[in-house]
């Protein structure tokens, strides 16, 4: 299930990793150097960049998506389902909603 | 590319575990649903239902990892229910017997409303979503992703709902990390 948007990392000497390559395949955040990273980035399905976050030095990149997958309790309703992307840095943290709205919070929580 | 994941429950001597997402009863049977009720105590105390084994199962595999799985009601409960919740490694089937060993359910007991029981580490389950387990598991295995967490439903005297067998419950939410 590939999601709408879609993060690609910047390292400071110019490499960068993206989460859907076509060319390659698929990458995990476990594969990013966090601390290393310069800039991080949110892509479309067409790979136009819809937000980026500089990541200050001595920082560290911050990136996951919180799902949330509701069980109804009556035993007969499907249950729903959402997800929200976090990313930034550890002291700054941009969310963004599967509504568009977007919030900078200093917490992950 | 995210994982495909669904919240499943888990029963049976096996256990076999089946999607969640169609709805679960908390009740005294060791199914997904039915419609064994909780008696409701008559005097101050407390009863509570079998143990529901909820778990978080990767369907469809992927490059992540899952952390910070959260456990949480979607609105509060009526006055004199309660949800309770801990972190379980390791499936025991229901017994059918009250008790604090693996399988069993709690004892009814005498306490004041809300009281958490004591017998095993339970928590009770609020709005907040709450940590149930933060290990980081990859999501490259079609598979259980991290622990159990085993829920139960306190019912006190203080519930005025009336009996049955279909008591309005909230929503049971479980949240997680993935990256």
């Amino acid at each position: 299930m590939r999601d709408p948007l879609t993060w690609l990392v910047l390292y400071p000497d110019g490499a960068t990793l993206a989460e859907y390559d076509p060319e390659v395949g698929e990458h995990g955040w476990a594969e990013v150097r966090a601390a290393e990273v310069a800039l991080i980035a949110l892509q479309d399905e067409v790979g136009r960049m819809v937000v980026m976050v500089e990541v200050p030095a001595e920082h560290t990149a911050v990136f996951f998506r919180r799902r949330s997958i509701t069980i109804t309790t009556d035993g007969t309703e499907v249950g729903s389902r959402s997800s929200a992307t976090c990313m930034g840095w550890d002291g700054a943290f941009l969310w963004i909603y599967a509504d568009g709205s977007i919030a900078l919070r200093t917490t992950k929580d | 590319m995210g994982a495909t994941v669904q919240a499943q429950i888990a029963t049976g001597a096996g256990p076999t575990l089946t999607s969640a997402e169609t709805g679960i009863v908390l009740n005294r049977v060791d199914t997904q649903t039915g419609t064994t009720p909780i008696p409701i105590p008559t005097a101050t105390g407390n009863k509570y239902s079998y143990l529901k084994y909820l778990a978080l199962v990767v369907t469809g595999t992927s490059t992540t990892n899952i952390t910070n799985r959260r456990i949480s009601w979607a609105t509060t409960p009526a006055t004199g229910l309660q949800g309770l919740w801990f972190n379980q490694a390791t499936y025991t089937q229901n017994t059918g017997t009250q008790g604090n060993s693996a399988g069993n359910y709690p004892a009814d007991d005498t306490a004041a409303n809300g009281t958490v029981p004591t017998g095993i580490a339970w928590a009770a389950m609020s709005t907040t979503p709450t940590l149930w387990d933060n290990t980081s598991v990859s999501t490259g295995s079609a598979a259980r992703n991290g622990n159990y967490v085993q829920t139960c439903l306190q019912v006190s005297n203080a519930f005025a709902g009336g009996a049955g067998s279909a008591t309005a419950l909230p929503a049971i939410t479980l949240t997680y990390d993935e990256a």
